[in-house]
């Protein structure tokens, strides 16, 4: 989780397109699979998860702080997943997160009425970056400057792919999509 | 208790006002940035540092006298009694006690808590009113430490050693901050300067403050510069001035920088959150500590910190100075 989290910062933050691509490509070459296909799926929106929801969230923050601070503080910084990330309190990365893919197998398996008490573990073990990641995965909606378009062109970067081929590969798999990266 | 002071902080008895934002008769100055410290005043009381801060950025005659005052020395005037605390913000920051008839007020300025080498630490002061700031009063400010933000920046120049760094940095104490940290994170190469950082960088080494080897990235070729650090004001970053840097990795230092969309609105690939100012937690520790009944809040965001007082039972108000948008971390 630490190398995605650190992967959807850089995206964030740096406005050049070509090394949005190197990033990517850089990630996508590192990382195993399924994790780097479950990533991919992140990013492009491709996945949801039907007990975590951006209001399950927020009950889940509102139970440790302050409805009114929490209020004043969406206002300020305006885009939900940051606020609750940033307001979280900070206990500087309790615990190391589990990998990407096991992240996601948790999200999709925990029943509905322990979805709360789980969000609240990993909130709290997390590291900050981690956390706003871990939000930003939760509820989809990540505004971190990917398009698919960008991430099938660091894919044929990486794999000596052309771009063409890889479009038409990736229309036909499913996730985790470890055939676009073979 | 409002007869020590008022809400434009103005210590009746004595006719004078701390940080005033027009020039008057006296004043007490808590520090050298510019919306606390103006020029033109009759009579200016503060640190030594402050003072030198002040005739170095506005000349030495900015004020017709100034009094000098250390840390933790009492003046009594007129049976008001002044005390100066350091505040941890920048070089020479003074909190500001003051006491009459048994009562005891103390204006914060702008202070942190968490370490910091280029300026004289924090005390707590025990108080019956706290007049603070809040530029961090929302719960969402939790500020790192800041070595962990270092390790970042040396991470980075590490991974990127074929790309200038350009820190952005308020000239007078995030900058002089940022030097010392790296310093004592053990990098020793040399730091480049903006010309806007010098005169200050050069006051603080004058006043025992080591920066080690800094140089001119004016005068530096751009072969020189790879892999270098440079410290510009945050409004050089985006300018013609850091387009000359190889290939800049735009980083700035600021308590603003947690929030990742506002680094993103200025184009900053690096945000250092290292911050001069108190954050959410040690802004209401501070409140608790003081033991202070009556919060008053003299800017930044009030409305919570006010509303936190209120919660905890305490009398608290906003103040709404206008005019202390606090220039180091705006800019």
């Amino acid at each position: 989780m630490k190398q995605f989290a650190q992967l959807l910062e850089t995206l964030a933050l740096t406005p050049s397109r070509n090394r949005k691509i190197e990033a990517l490509a850089d990630y996508f070459t590192k990382t195993p699979d399924p994790d780097r296909g479950y990533a991919l799926a992140v990013m492009t929106g491709a996945l949801s998860f039907a007990h975590v929801k951006p209001a399950r969230l927020k009950e889940v923050v509102l139970a440790e702080v302050d409805p009114h601070l929490f209020a004043l503080s969406y206002d300020y910084v305006g885009d939900l997943g940051e606020t609750i990330a940033l307001i979280w309190p900070h206990k500087g990365g309790t615990r190391a997160l589990p990998a990407l893919t096991d992240l996601i197998e948790l999200l999709n398996t925990t029943p509905k009425a322990k979805i709360a008490d789980l969000i609240a573990e990993l909130l709290t073990s997390a590291e900050i970056n981690e956390r706003w990641a871990l939000v930003k995965l939760a509820t989809g909606g990540l505004r971190i400057g990917v398009s698919e378009r960008l991430a099938k062109t660091a894919l044929a970067e990486m794999s000596g792919k052309d771009l063409k081929d890889i479009e038409e590969i990736w229309h036909g798999i499913k996730m985790p999509y470890s055939e676009l990266f073979a | 208790m409002a007869q020590v002071i008022d809400r434009n902080l103005h210590i009746r008895r004595i006719d004078t006002y701390v940080d005033p934002l027009v020039p008057r008769e006296r004043a007490i100055v808590t520090h050298g940035h510019a919306d606390h410290a103006r020029p033109g005043h009759k009579k200016v009381l503060a640190t030594p540092d402050t003072i030198a801060i002040m005739q170095t950025r506005y000349g030495p005659d900015c004020a017709g006298s100034f009094q000098a005052v250390p840390f933790g020395e009492p003046i009594t005037i007129d049976e008001v009694t002044i005390t100066l605390f350091p505040a941890g913000h920048i070089l020479g920051s003074a909190q500001v006690l003051i006491e009459q008839d048994g009562q005891r007020v103390v204006v914060t300025g702008d202070y942190k808590r968490l370490p910091d080498t280029t300026a004289q630490p924090f005390e707590l002061v025990k108080c019956n009113l706290l007049v603070t700031e809040a530029t961090f009063g929302l719960p969402v400010f939790q500020h790192p430490h800041p070595s962990q933000e270092i390790a970042r920046l040396l991470k980075s120049l590490n991974d990127h050693s074929d790309r200038a760094h350009v820190i952005g940095a308020y000239a007078l104490g995030k900058a002089q901050r940022v030097i010392a940290l790296l310093r004592e994170a053990g990098f020793d190469a040399p730091i480049y300067l903006h010309g806007a950082m010098i005169r200050l960088c050069d006051l603080y080494i004058e006043r025992g403050i080591g920066l080690g080897e800094l140089r001119h990235a004016t005068e530096a070729s751009k072969a020189e510069m790879a892999g270098a650090v440079v410290i510009a004001p945050p409004s050089a970053l985006k300018d013609r001035w850091s387009r000359r840097l190889p290939d800049p990795v735009l980083a700035m230092a600021s308590g603003w920088m947690s929030v990742k969309q506002r680094a993103r609105q200025r184009g900053v690939e690096l945000p250092l959150v290292i911050s001069d100012h108190v954050d959410w937690p040690e802004l209401t520790q501070t409140v608790t500590e003081t033991e202070a009944e009556t919060i008053w809040v003299t800017h930044g965001r009030e409305e919570a910190l006010v509303y936190h007082c209120e919660q905890q039972g305490l009398k608290a108000e906003p103040l709404n100075i206008q005019g202390y948008e606090d220039e180091a971390e705006e800019q």
